[in-house]
């Protein structure tokens, strides 16, 4: 062997241990999502497993659910998996304090996101669905009534819709807590057609 | 034998070298959207569908919440306007401007983002808690020892720190650059 046919055999394993390296960094950096064994979905979900909203423990030293928990507003999260039907998410609001709903997928991404300010007649009316239920509600629509509900494709079937209620000053934890507490998550059902 | 050695041993160096690159980044935090603006950082897609995959995997690594990006903006800074690192046994003054919102908090947090206790108990300020100057203007001190005004305390740390979050903004800054001059300036004071 010549020391060309050496420095050419070397070559050619230095590229295949760079292009494993490659395939398996890109591969972990897109499943990491997906089985990360503590994001925040995981820590959710250790606190609640049904669709009703549950509160979030306030952000505390030492206490805190996720980092970098904003400490002046009070949380509530209602789960969802869309396999056993939508989800129904309405509310009342009271204008004159800040309530906002973000819309997260099982992987993390946030799909949707209202404040109150997005109130139409005082109320939030959203439905969480997957395509097909879409299609199946959309079908059912009379269309001379509309229907005023906002109808949210989800990414994925399971996530987690999550409610910040803002503590603007101090004495004011416990209505932000009621407040993110009224928000109403409920599943219904969709007649498949 | 000797060619299905070498495969397994290109097999086994190349696994660990990509599963290396991969802590490496998700640690050092490399981001295709990351924004500057003086001493404060945003990373605006992080809300929203468009998040590119490394900032996800970081984000669940770390487990993070970020805000929605129709619920609003959040800056993050660790150092001051000067470029230093944020220490606690440095005082600090965060003064205004804050753009345009409903509502803004400030929030002290450890460099990994777990809030930092203190006797005070306090860990923010709100924008409706805060005290202003006549002509609407604040300044909020940061420091150990207690303070006249807004006194944000910091707790046993050796650094900190802080995240301005903007609610509900009058502006969709979407990708727009905002300007360091539009956000409140960190100047440090004296240092023990």
């Amino acid at each position: 062997m010549t020391f060309i046919d050496r420095l050419l055999t070397f070559l050619l394993y230095a590229i295949a241990v760079v292009f494993v390296a490659g395939v398996v960094h890109l591969v972990a950096i897109l499943i990491m999502p997906e089985f990360a064994p503590h994001d925040a979905f995981a820590r959710i979900s250790k606190l609640a497993s049904t669709h009703q909203p549950v509160p979030l423990p306030q952000a505390l030293p030492g206490k805190e659910l996720t980092p970098f928990e904003d400490p002046a507003v009070a949380q509530a999260v209602c789960m969802f998996d869309l396999t056993h039907g939508s989800l129904h998410v309405h509310a009342n609001i009271d204008p004159e304090h800040l309530l906002t709903l973000s819309f997260r997928g099982r992987e993390g991404r946030v799909f949707y996101g209202v404040t109150d300010r997005a109130a139409v007649h005082g109320k939030i009316d959203i439905r969480i669905v997957t395509p097909e239920q879409l299609q199946a509600l959309d079908a059912q629509d009379d269309e001379d009534n509309p229907p005023q509900e906002l109808r949210l494709v989800a990414p994925q079937p399971k996530g987690f819709v999550l409610i910040d209620a803002l503590v603007a000053r101090p004495g004011e934890r416990a209505a932000a807590e009621a407040r993110a507490m009224s928000v109403v998550c409920a599943p219904e059902a969709v007649a498949q057609n | 034998m000797t060619t299905f050695l070498k495969c397994l041993v290109v097999v086994l160096v190349g696994s660990l070298l990509g599963l290396a690159a991969t802590y490496y980044v998700l640690v050092r935090g490399v981001s295709f959207d990351e924004v500057k603006a003086g001493p404060w950082t945003r990373w605006p897609k992080n809300g929203s569908m468009e998040i590119d995959p490394y900032a996800r995997a970081r984000l669940a690594r770390s487990g993070q919440l970020p805000l929605g990006a129709a619920e609003g903006l959040s800056f993050f800074a660790w150092k001051d306007s000067d470029g230093n690192t944020l220490r606690a046994r440095c005082d600090y003054t965060v003064s205004s401007p804050v753009p345009p919102s409903r509502y803004w908090t400030l929030s002290l947090y450890s460099p990994s983002g777990s809030l930092v206790d203190n006797p005070a108990k306090r860990f923010d300020f709100t924008s409706a808690e805060i005290l202003r100057a006549a002509d609407g203007t604040f300044r909020i001190a940061i420091s150990r020892h207690a303070r006249p005004g807004n006194w944000l305390p910091v707790g046993n740390t050796s650094r900190f720190s802080l995240v301005l979050r903007l609610y509900d903004t009058l502006f969709d800054f979407g990708m727009a650059k905002v300007e360091a001059k539009a956000l409140p300036k960190i100047v440090r004071g004296h240092c023990e």
